[in-house]
């Protein structure tokens, strides 16, 4: 396993009556879910998805068929209850994270989301986004229509385009990338990034260096916005070691003809 | 049941009788229309619909949908990509040959094409018209109190003669007009019984009217309106403070509902809706205030409070919801690479000017092929037997990167397990392209050859891509290898 450390915060905000976020911080699989619909039914949304992530990462070997498994799973839990309680219809969660896998015998994170909860990922002093929203203002950002400035602030932001707990399943975006030491990921929900621009998240992200910090700096600087939403904001870190130490020797591969040639000859 | 259906109008076509409802696709055959009209006035019996949409073979009808409504529920039936939405519980959705669902009672049932506009809903008792959506409204929706009042007419008003009537005819009459040319039932019918009071005693007596209805519907193209007063001084309209208007429309209107414009026909009887106009406006004392003369709210059902608010208004906390679009639209598009495609009876999906199903090898049925956002095009299975997913592309080696100036999603980057440093740092790619599947060499020292299905081995050449199909085993650097799968 992967010696990740890591730091979050969850917070209602200065707007809202209830909390409707719910985070996962296990050991290997980190997630943010924002739950959405009436009558308290996002908190019950978010929730299901967070209880099926955390038995996730209760396994020790997960593959990124899993994740996109359990968030089935997720799925059908919250539409069972939906229809068991006919005033959550409309529920449903975002879920964006980060999970240990392995791929190949060797160890992979798995950047996964559904909804417009997100997974920034800084490396080598610059910050990125991992995950593309699946959101109106998005599409409309895609399209060029609007800018990332406007699209804070667009009527439309709230709307999004897949979420858990929908007839058919939402399809699971799931990216696999291998680990690189001296990594960070930031996983929030839309809380923190419709106060915060990804400068100002990026300034914090790329300068604390400590993630429980770091997590808890980010949604000071949230609540000092405004917080009109749920604010969550996990940091995993993947910290560099000496043993790390990139070797460039690691670049060149031999031909195969001279490694025979070198075996046969001791 | 005592309350009409109501429907959206759209590009499918819907025929309805009480207390039963088909919808089919847009270009649904004609004749298959007016027997399912017949068998509708008829036996009313969705077994029997069912019957008459098989009858040129399982699967010559890709979609459909049916419903019945009894004080007991509602029994829904579904296939391909229509929709039951009950207002409560989930949603029918085609399942192989079809669905047959039962909802229990006091549940609204809808049957949705998925091409239905945003326009009002309009009552209908028993027709054919061309709507997006057709079903029992929820309860905050359409039911008024004058339905109850005009139960205590006697039936129904009817277009022609009592005793011309007979089970046989309708399906004649639906044939022809009265010239004898064919008539399209979308047209002819769709209007001439909007005017039939919702009493139970209806369908027993459906079968009484509209054989000639495309008669007098004819006559007066610039009036579309078929139960003009004059006819009145027919024996079977209703004797009441206003004969002319009292049977016309199930829901209390004052203005009578006019008969749906059937967008696609040329064969177009009716000129335009003259609902906007005061033409008939309210001429009953009895009527009461017309729910219909208020706008629709065209935006969601009007169940959902956090659509109305999200689309409108200042800050408030309602607008700050977040609210799924599937809930507000039937479809959602997104900006995701969208392809052609054709369904196999399956119900894999294949590129449109495919012979066969690429998933099962099922010959594709002749069908109007449809854009869909690409779905995942198989998976790639590593030697240890883990997957990579083909929904995006692949970087594999053995610190693989994204290569520069990588625009687009980015693709997934799978680190190979080679102590010995035969696999390059970045390998190969397997991008995706529309349909295609196509692996290229990055340049790597020892190679990668590529063995599709029957054929020999290949050695790729340095980034040029080569097409590869489901079954095709990919060797990177001679030691290690992977096999390109479609799902099942």
């Amino acid at each position: 396993m992967l010696n990740a450390v890591s730091g979050a915060r969850t917070d209602i905000g200065l707007k809202r009556s209830l909390n409707e976020d719910s985070i996962v911080a296990g050991t290997h699989l980190w997630a943010v879910a924002d739950g959405m619909g009436g009558h308290a039914a996002g908190d019950v949304a978010s929730r299901l998805v967070a209880e099926s992530l955390r038995s996730l990462d209760a396994h020790l070997t997960i593959r990124p068929g899993d994740v996109v498994a359990c968030l089935a799973q997720a799925n059908e839990r919250i539409l069972d209850y939906a229809v068991q309680v006919p005033q959550a219809a409309g529920m449903g969660s975002t879920v964006a994270g980060l999970a240990q896998v392995m791929v190949g015998g060797i160890e992979h994170w798995a950047v996964f989301n559904v909804g417009d909860s997100r997974v920034y990922r800084c490396h080598a002093g610059g910050m990125s986004r991992a995950t593309v929203d699946h959101s109106e203002t998005e599409e409309l950002i895609m399209e060029g229509r609007i800018s990332e400035e406007e699209a804070r602030h667009h009527r439309l932001r709230n709307v999004i385009t897949r979420s858990i707990g929908t007839d058919p399943a939402p399809q699971v975006d799931l990216w696999v990338l291998p680990p690189t030491p001296g990594e960070r990921f930031l996983v929030c929900s839309d809380g923190l990034t419709t106060e915060l621009t990804d400068h100002q998240i990026a300034d914090v992200a790329l300068s604390v260096v400590d993630p429980d910090e770091a997590a808890g700096s980010l949604l000071a600087a949230a609540l000092a916005a405004g917080a009109r939403d749920n604010v969550s904001v996990i940091v995993v870190d993947l910290p560099a070691t000496e043993a790390d130490g990139f070797d460039p020797a690691d670049d060149i591969t031999l031909p195969r003809l001279k490694l025979a040639r070198e075996d046969l000859h001791g | 049941m005592d309350e009409p259906l109501t429907y959206v109008p759209g590009s499918a076509v819907a025929v309805c009788a009480p207390g039963i409802a088909v919808l089919l696709e847009a270009d649904a055959p004609a004749d298959l229309v007016a027997a399912l009209f017949a068998v509708l006035r008829g036996s009313g019996e969705l077994d029997d619909v069912l019957d008459e949409i098989v009858r040129p073979g399982l699967r010559a009808i890709h979609s459909f949908a049916a419903a019945q409504w009894s004080d007991a529920g509602t029994r829904v039936v579904v296939r391909g990509d229509f929709v039951g939405h009950p207002d409560q519980g989930e949603d029918v959705l085609g399942r192989g040959l079809w669905t047959d669902r039962f909802v229990p009672a006091g549940c609204a049932v809808r049957l949705d094409s998925g091409d239905g506009g945003d326009g009002e809903e309009l009552p209908l008792v028993c027709g054919v018209v061309r709507a997006g959506r057709i079903g029992t409204a929820p309860e905050a929706g359409y039911a008024s109190p004058a339905i109850r009042e005009s139960t205590d007419q006697p039936a129904v008003v009817s277009l022609e003669k009592p005793e011309a009537s007979s089970t046989d005819q309708p399906a004649a009459a639906a044939q022809e007009q009265s010239d004898g040319s064919p008539v399209e039932p979308g047209v002819a019918l769709a209007y001439a019984v909007l005017a039939a009071a919702p009493t139970k005693e209806l369908p027993a007596e459906a079968p009484t009217e509209h054989d000639a209805a495309a008669e007098p519907a004819e006559e007066p193209p610039a009036t579309p309106v078929p139960f003009v007063p004059e006819q009145a001084e027919e024996p079977w309209v209703t004797p009441g403070p206003a004969p002319t208007l009292t049977p016309a429309v199930p829901v209390a209107a004052s203005t009578p509902v006019p008969p749906p414009v059937s967008p696609a026909s040329g064969a177009m009887l009716i000129e335009s809706f003259p609902w906007a106009s005061d033409q008939y406006s309210a001429a009953s004392p009895l009527q009461p205030a017309d729910p219909w003369s208020q706008p629709v709210s065209p935006a969601a059902p009007a169940a959902e409070q956090p659509v109305a608010s999200a689309w409108s208004g200042p800050d408030d906390e309602a607008f700050e919801m977040t609210v799924d679009r599937s809930r507000l639209v039937q479809r959602s598009s997104e900006q995701t690479t969208m392809v052609v495609a054709a369904r196999c009876p399956r119900g894999h999906l294949s590129p449109a000017y495919a012979g066969v199903c690429r998933v099962c090898g099922q010959p594709l049925p002749p069908q109007q092929p449809f854009e869909v956002a690409r779905p995942t095009l198989g998976l790639l299975r590593l030697s240890n037997g883990d997957v990579v997913m083909l929904d995006r592309g692949v970087v594999m080696g053995r610190n693989p990167r994204l290569p520069a100036g990588y625009s687009g999603e980015q693709p997934n980057l799978v680190k190979l397990q080679d102590p010995n440093k035969d696999v390059s740092s970045q390998h190969l790619e397997v991008s995706l392209d529309y349909w295609h599947v196509l692996v290229s060499d990055l340049g790597s020292t020892n190679g990668t050859e590529v063995i599709l299905p029957g054929r020999p081995a290949v050695q790729l050449r340095p980034n040029d891509p080569m097409m590869i199909e489901p079954g095709t085993r990919v060797i990177i650097a001679g030691v290690m290898d992977f096999v390109y799968e479609v799902l099942g």
